[in-house]
């Protein structure tokens, strides 16, 4: 019983199943309130699945073992939709990403490490001294995507990390988490309401539909020939240029 | 034909910096115009240079006329008698565009007894009739909500039936669908586009959505660094455009289709970014990144009109 009464219940996600293999590329798209960012919660160890399993290469990594969780939550990794609000204005940029390597203990030259985490997603070695105020927007989410990287994570999650930025740096950001994914050593998950934008990037694809993946396969094929409503609306709604 | 909007040298500045370099502008009764361009290319302190709602410190010089008021010289209280009567404007987060604390009919009430004489009396039903003509499901419900308790995209039709309340001549939506998701984005601009018309009005959209305005301006218009670069009609433009930005904007488009089809390795982007207003380059604001810059763009080159079309570029293709 709540405060005013039962509480009523409300399921985000519905009997959801999807694998995810390792070194894969997975996109998830699906309308707002589909469920796409409580399913990267769960996966993302921020939200505990009410009932169901999750598991990580085999294993629940939710359990009270305090060393295979740390190991976890340095395994997954999040890159959030607005760089802007993800950095702490007072903090400069190379602070903000020897921070992940600092807690969770990580040996080595942190700058040099931070430094070589800047050059693989394209920014010069002065950001380290910088602002985040001092960066465009798209440098600022690649910052934040380089801070994800850090920590040598197996897993990427990405919210809709381009849908903040303009155009012509919207086709950056996309190109480097395709680089990323090609790479083969890390799994992404990418979600979306821009089908162009996951089509670019993953391979695969599950579509979201109130809580419930509507359908899932190789994201050439479903954008092809959509089977489910959902998908059919979402490949409709896309436009063109002419 | 005479435009209901004639812009003519309009400068936008705060005394430091400027966000608007001298743009020519018509808008003709019924025209739909997309203003186009990167954040930072000024198409948002154009949209409000025209409102009179600049930000602190920003002001407008040269000519905005609308009918035979001159939009940059008169006052602010003769601005009110335009601001929401003659010219309405869509702005694009629509959680702040309304306010908190008053109902959705609240809203209507103060639009619709301005813009009818019968309006204070029969506000309800006229806003119960833009409503239900915009595709708002349960309009007597929604006008008893609270701005939170909608949907983003149902907020956003509300805002634009509140401009379609004021009657205007000319609704200026600024980005209007950044923030709802693509499925809704379709129909909440064909809900704006068919109740512009169906009030006559003219509209400009502005956005940096290149498909958008594909699939619903008649007119583009192109802005880069406080200039407007290139315009003209929307179809000529996009097949065959001649200032390099416009070109490199079009080819940066995600197309769904293109990566189906092509299974792109590498999305075209265009190199550099815009600068900021501090550092604005002399001469052409996009030469840094231009490919087919030269010595000439040094200086800015001049605005060329031929068949409808208008270029600021001097090495066009």
């Amino acid at each position: 019983m709540g405060l005013f009464g039962k509480r009523s219940q409300f399921h985000a996600l519905n009997d959801v199943t999807l694998r995810i293999e390792s070194g894969e590329s997975l996109g998830v798209v699906g309308s707002s309130g589909a469920g796409k960012t409580t399913f990267a919660k769960v996966i993302s160890g921020q939200v505990r699945p009410s009932a169901g399993t999750f598991e990580f290469r085999g294993s629940d990594p939710l359990s009270k073992d305090k060393v295979k969780n740390r190991e976890f939550r340095r395994s997954v990794q999040y890159v959030f939709q607005n760089p802007k609000s993800s950095f702490d204005p007072r903090i400069r940029i190379g602070r903000a990403l020897i921070e992940p390597l600092r807690s969770f203990k990580i040996e080595g030259n942190h700058d040099e490490i931070v430094m070589a985490s800047l050059g693989t997603v394209g920014l010069d070695r002065d950001v380290f001294g910088r602002y985040p105020h001092e960066l465009s927007g798209g440098q600022l989410q690649r910052a934040a995507i380089a801070r994800a990287l850090v920590v040598k994570p197996e897993l990427l999650i990405a919210d809709e990390p381009a849908s903040s930025l303009d155009v012509s740096i919207r086709a950056q950001i996309l190109n480097l988490f395709k680089e990323l994914g090609d790479r083969g050593n890390l799994t992404l998950v990418l979600i979306a309401h821009d089908l162009a934008a996951v089509a670019h990037t993953s391979r695969k694809l599950a579509v979201f539909e109130s809580g419930r993946v509507v359908e899932s396969g190789l994201t050439l094929e479903i954008l092809r020939d959509p089977q489910s409503d959902a998908a059919k609306r979402l490949v409709e709604a896309n436009l063109t240029i002419i | 034909m005479r435009p209901i909007l004639q812009v003519r040298d309009l400068w936008v500045s705060n005394g430091r910096l400027t966000a608007v370099r001298g743009v020519d502008l018509d808008v003709f009764p019924g025209q739909r115009l997309g203003l186009v361009g990167e954040s930072g290319a000024g198409k948002s302190m154009f949209g409000l240079a025209i409102m009179n709602l600049l930000p602190f410190g920003w002001s407008a010089k040269g000519s905005a006329i609308l009918g035979n008021t001159d939009l940059v010289t008169i006052s602010e209280k003769e601005h009110c008698e335009v601001r929401g009567r003659r010219i309405a404007m869509i702005f694009q987060d629509s959680l702040s565009a309304l306010d908190p604390m008053k109902r959705i009919g609240w809203h209507f009430r103060r639009i619709v007894s301005r813009a009818s004489s019968d309006g204070a009396t029969r506000w309800q039903e006229i806003s119960l009739e833009i409503l239900s003509n915009l595709g708002v499901e349960n309009a007597a419900t929604a006008l008893r909500k609270y701005p939170h308790q909608l949907s983003g995209g149902q907020r956003q039709r509300i805002l634009i039936g509140m401009a379609v309340a004021t009657k205007s001549e000319l609704i200026i939506a600024d980005e209007p669908t950044t923030s709802v998701d693509t499925a809704i984005q379709r129909n909440v601009l064909d809900t704006l586009v068919a109740a512009t018309s169906k009030l006559g009005a003219s509209l400009i959209l502005v956005t940096h959505d290149l498909a958008l305005v594909s699939n619903y301006c008649d007119t583009i218009a192109v802005m880069y660094g406080g200039h407007l670069v290139e315009s003209g009609p929307t179809t000529e433009v996009l097949v065959k455009s001649r200032h390099p930005y416009t070109g490199a904007l079009i080819n940066s488009n995600i197309s769904l289709p293109r990566i189906i089809e092509q299974q792109v390795k590498k999305l075209p982007v265009i190199p550099g970014m815009m600068p900021s207003l501090e550092s604005m380059p002399i001469g052409c604001a996009f030469r840094l990144r231009c490919d087919r810059a030269s010595s000439a763009c040094e200086e800015i080159p001049p605005e060329s009109i031929s068949e409808g079309r208008t270029l600021r570029c001097w090495n066009p293709k």
